[in-house]
């Protein structure tokens, strides 16, 4: 081989070696955009609502400075931080039953569990903001949709309505739809304590519904009746129209001595024991 | 009287998965429920050895009562039959009350195991001997009348007991029996 050859294969090797250098140096191609276009969008558009647990830990350095740290270490350290979150995740009550124990520390109005209450219901705010173009309502979590057509500056384009249609919206209906159940249970009786929110008395109502009567109240419960049948007027009827015994009984009074002894006791005074009464009758002898 | 420290309802428990009736009475921890003829063919069959029977069972219905009546000195007939009778309708014997009628005392045992004459020896036995213990005066029993759902028992002392069984054995109705006694008291 050549000399000249060489040099026109090593030539051309340079050639090859350059231009696979460029083609990596040159931009990716215009293919991608609508990718990248799609890509993002649900990204943007779904973010996962945050947790109520993640919203106090998020909110907490809003508090914290609030508070006098130094104070809160030295009363409790610990406490109260957990006995928000707690409050939180359980139920309303507990935050009634969980303010006492941060206003006994100084760092009273730092949590501020009321703050936390609504944080289920609050729509992402930041997420429709990054939409530029309408979405199909497939690629959108049912939430946004709904903080999407309620936000006024979303656009009215047939992406906004589409949720109207397709997924009706479950707040207004869900409300009137409890307020009716929480209207039944109190005419059916149902009593719901005043300290107690509305969700609260949702559930109190679903019990007594569950229950399938009214809640009863304490001290309803009726007593047994006394199965006492004593008597002094042995004339007239017992107490009790349906004692066949006593209309036999009663029926069948007609000696005239006994008469005689109905009279007479009505004058005196009743004995209050059975004792007495018991020593009367053994006294009893018959005739002859 | 402690009566509300014994309410009726939770006396007795039945446990069907187990086959048990759990009594709620300080003398008996546990039943067996027997069908009352059964029962009243068992006392009928005793013959004279119903006597034990029936002042065992006694002794048990009069410390219940007692025990009802918490002590109360000189307890008033209302008293003493809710008593009685709370510790009967444990047992499933039926409740009870009294009437006077002028000086006669008569206990109405509603709903017993049995009504037929077969059964009265075990009930006079039975009533005089709660009577007795529970006012501390002893007394006698004897059945004055019956009817499709209770007996009506004199109760009294043993000669006008007598009386009462022998002119009851005739025939005779509760209320001329009464009259009887009665006549031959004011005389």
């Amino acid at each position: 081989m050549s000399s000249d050859v060489i040099a026109r294969l090593e030539s051309l090797l340079d050639r090859v070696i350059a231009r696979r250098a460029v083609a990596r140096l040159v931009p990716a191609p215009p293919v991608a955009p609508p990718v990248v276009a799609s890509s993002p969008a649900p990204r943007a558009i779904t973010p996962e609502p945050p947790r109520p647990e993640a919203r106090v830990e998020a909110r907490r350095p809003e508090a914290a400075p609030v508070a006098p740290a130094p104070v809160v270490i030295e009363a409790a350290p610990e406490a109260p931080a957990p006995v928000v979150i707690e409050a939180v995740v359980e139920a309303p009550v507990a935050l009634v039953e969980a303010a006492p124990v941060v206003t006994a520390a100084p760092v009273a109005e730092a949590p501020k569990p009321v703050v936390i209450e609504p944080v289920p219901e609050e729509p992402a705010v930041e997420a429709p903001k990054p939409l530029t173009a309408p979405v199909e309502p497939t690629l959108v979590s049912r939430r946004n949709l709904e903080a999407h057509s309620v936000a006024p500056a979303a656009p009215p384009s047939a992406a906004a309505e589409a949720p109207k249609a397709s997924l009706p919206l479950p707040g207004p209906a869900k409300i009137s739809r409890a307020d009716d159940r929480i209207a039944a249970s109190f005419a059916a009786g149902a009593s719901v304590s005043p300290g107690l929110g509305d969700d609260d008395a949702d559930h109190v109502e679903t019990l007594a519904f569950r229950v399938g009567r009214a809640l009863p109240k304490p001290g309803q419960v009726p007593a047994p009746p006394l199965p006492v049948t004593t008597r002094d007027e042995p004339g007239e009827r017992r107490s009790d129209p349906g004692e066949r015994r006593s209309e036999r009984y009663t029926a069948s009074l007609p000696s005239a001595p006994i008469a005689a002894q109905i009279a007479e006791p009505a004058a005196r005074p009743a004995p209050a024991s059975l004792r007495s009464l018991l020593q009367r009758s053994l006294a009893l002898r018959p005739r002859g | 009287m402690a009566t509300r420290l014994h309410p009726l309802a939770s006396a007795v428990t039945v446990d069907l998965a187990h086959g048990r009736i759990e009594l709620k009475t300080p003398s008996l921890a546990r039943a067996v429920a027997v069908p009352a003829t059964w029962l009243a063919r068992a006392i009928a069959a005793l013959g004279d050895g119903v006597d034990p029977l029936a002042k065992s069972l006694a002794e048990s219905v009069a410390k219940d009562a007692a025990m009802i009546l918490d002590g109360t000195a000189d307890p008033t007939p209302e008293e003493v039959a809710y008593s009685i009778a709370l510790a009967l309708g444990q047992r499933g014997f039926g409740t009870c009350g009294f009437e006077r009628f002028g000086d006669a005392l008569t206990l109405l045992w509603n709903f017993p195991p049995a009504t037929d004459a077969s059964f009265h020896r075990f009930a006079t036995t039975l009533v005089a001997k709660v009577v007795s213990d529970v006012t501390g005066v002893p007394t006698h029993a004897a059945v004055l009348s019956t009817h499709a759902d209770g007996l009506t028992l004199f109760l009294g002392a043993d000669a006008a007991c007598a009386l009462v069984r022998e002119r009851a054995a005739r025939g005779d109705a509760g209320p001329q029996i009464l009259a009887t006694l009665l006549g031959g008291a004011s005389a």
